[in-house]
């Protein structure tokens, strides 16, 4: 056998295990059927486990830890004993080694509370606009995770770990889905303000799984993705004529290859590129939205402008087809003393700004997919790395606890309306920890309605049988519809 | 193959040696005021629960029969410990309850993975992750 002949051996020989190993790990993904394409296109779509509820995610996380006792867990046992110590009794079972220790009880002079929708569901007064849809919400009240620092929470937020490594959660979507559209990434995030979110792309990247599956952040403003814009000085023409002959010679080239998977990969990725060159700006460009949309979304205004047009770009994404979009919230173009919900002090200048930014642009959000068709399709899932305590920081700020919170997801296949779990009688821990919804089941929640078995979303990875929920993870089947 | 089999090997000696030690330490006991729980047993059951994991979902029933098993028996070596220190009148109720669950959790993974049917399994196997997890919780460290 000579070198050549044994090269091709080589080759045909891993294209055959590549392919058996993918055949095992995809859902969907039968060997025998997968043609020639799926096997050299990463991205080519594939069948869920079980038929989907919804077809994309809508990720909204809250950076910065806001405080959901003050947005959605009224506690009228906290108002009472604002001002006094927390009983040892409530502290039972949890390491409170927070930065300012545990203080007195604290309420917000400015906060009042009401119920809302045929649910009943309670709203603080920071969320006038969001509480109009409470019954399209589905409240998980017993939402619990590690707390640690916020980088660390948020990488367990959307990874399901604390080291850096495993795939976010919308890497695993887009490994066991595919692209539903072959000029967009499956997976985009969004952010507003001025700087990328806090800690940066580990929390959309595809930890062990192939880099094809990672996030593609979206920048803020007309032109979403860096160099993806024809340089200036290159006429369209000029850059038609340059791709055509690549493409010819690279045409050439995998004739000769026919079992290269790497290099058509490659190829696809040129030819990715140069449709998104059309496709993304196009996704993201709002002018030919109404007014009217414009103004449900609150970009006519300096504090939701921003975030209101991440929405917007999300609704836009969800109608092309994008399977999981990541919106982090930033803060108002402009701002730069408040860039977070992170309220060690002056909660109520903090959230006073935060909820207001975001309060309308998510309620018309939840309007206009309704008033589409797509909510039925679409998942929306507010979310954040922990919440507030109740004990103030500072006087007037709350500290960090990561032992029950308020995160709430609205769409497809859930119960709408409907409140699963509780904190206790002041909002310190779960009352009932075997409710307790760590970001692992919440993972496992998204993926059943994806149409996803997430004990059988599976990669090898040195030897070892990996899956988006780690070891832990487990569907909330209460909330299901 | 080979690298499973390498692995179940770590595995079994590394157990073997936990088993030592921890019969070295529970002797030891006998003399000394109190034991505290051996790390390296504690580091066999985590890496040992993230390989029967793994097994489980490849569908590799031998050594995940071996994975439960080893598990099983390292439970019991833990609730033997927690039940002496309950005993002796330390605040470790909850711990005996947990290692007990963890002991049944095991022997029904085992049941489970003779008929084949790795679903009930996999859903067991994480019901046992989350009991590691809340004894975890429960006692971690101020």
């Amino acid at each position: 056998m000579d070198n050549k002949s044994r090269r091709d051996f080589l080759k045909n020989s891993s294209l055959g295990v590549g392919g058996v190993a993918l055949a095992g790990a995809i859902p969907g993904f039968n060997i025998s059927a997968a043609s020639a394409a799926e096997l050299i296109d990463p991205l080519a779509p594939k069948d869920p486990h079980f038929p989907a509820k919804i077809k994309s995610v809508i990720w909204l996380h809250q950076n910065g830890a806001p405080s959901t006792l003050d947005l959605y867990d009224y506690k009228p046992e906290l108002v009472k004993q604002a001002g006094k110590g927390v009983p040892d009794s409530f502290l039972k079972g949890i390491k409170t080694s927070t930065q300012g220790g545990v203080n007195e009880l604290f309420v917000s002079n400015y906060r009042s509370w009401k119920q809302y929708g045929e649910s009943g569901a309670w709203f603080s007064n920071l969320l006038p606009n969001l509480a109009q849809h409470a019954d399209k919400l589905t409240f998980i009240k017993s939402s619990v995770t590690i707390g640690a620092t916020h980088d660390i929470s948020i990488l367990k937020l959307n990874t399901g770990d604390l080291n850096p490594g495993r795939p976010s959660l919308g890497a695993w979507i887009s490994y066991a889905l595919g692209s539903a559209n072959p000029d967009l990434p499956p997976y985009v995030v969004l952010y507003n303000g001025a700087s990328e979110p806090r800690a940066g792309s580990v929390n959309w990247n595809s930890g062990f799984l192939p880099a094809v599956y990672q996030g593609t952040a979206f920048r803020p403003g007309d032109s979403p993705i860096y160099y993806l814009d024809r340089p200036e000085l290159r006429s369209a023409l000029q850059q038609r004529s340059s791709l055509d002959l690549l493409n010819r010679l690279n045409k050439l080239n995998a004739e000769n290859r026919p079992l290269d998977t790497e290099l058509k990969a490659r190829l696809r990725s040129y030819d990715l590129a140069d449709r998104m060159q059309v496709a993304a700006p196009e996704a993201v460009d709002l002018s030919k939205e109404t007014d009217a949309t414009k103004k449900l979304y609150g970009i006519d205004d300096a504090i939701t402008g921003s975030y209101g047009t991440s929405l917007l770009r999300a609704r836009r994404l969800v109608e092309r087809g994008v399977r999981f979009i990541q919106v982090v919230s930033g803060a108002p173009d402009g701002e730069t003393e408040i860039t977070s919900w992170d309220a060690h002090d002056d909660l109520d200048k903090n959230h006073g700004l935060m909820a207001k930014m975001v309060d309308k642009p998510i309620a018309g959000l939840l309007e206009d997919l309704k008033s589409r068709g797509l909510l039925e399709s679409t998942l929306v899932v507010w979310t954040s790395e922990f919440s507030r305590t109740p004990w103030g920081e500072s006087g007037t700020g709350r500290d960090h606890n990561p032992w029950g919170y308020t995160q709430w997801m609205a769409g497809g296949g859930l119960k709408a309306g409907f409140t699963y779990g509780g904190t206790d009688e002041l909002g310190v821990q779960v009352a009932d920890k075997d409710t307790a919804v760590d970001t692992y089941d919440l993972h496992a929640t998204v993926l059943h309605l994806l149409g996803l078995n997430h004990l059988k979303t599976t990669f090898i990875n040195n030897g070892r049988s990996e899956r988006p929920t780690v070891v832990f993870g487990k569907v909330v089947k209460d909330i299901l519809a | 193959m080979l690298f499973t089999l390498m692995r179940n090997l770590v595995v079994a000696l590394r157990f073997v040696a936990v088993v030592i030690g921890s019969s070295l330490l529970i002797s030891f006991t006998s003399f000394a005021q109190e034991a505290e729980m051996d790390m390296d047993l504690m580091q066999t059951i985590e890496s040992t629960n993230d390989n029967l994991s793994s097994n489980i979902a490849l569908e590799n029933a031998e050594s995940a029969i071996a994975d439960a098993q080893t598990l099983n028996e390292l439970f019991a070596v833990v609730e033997e410990h927690y039940s002496k220190e309950l005993a002796a009148g330390k605040d470790v109720a909850e711990a005996v309850d947990l290692t007990k669950k963890s002991v049944k959790f095991s022997s029904e993974i085992i049941t489970f993975l003779g008929q084949n049917d790795f679903e009930s399994a996999a859903n067991t196997a994480t019901d046992l992750a989350r009991t590691c997890k809340t004894c975890h919780n429960f006692y971690k460290e101020d």
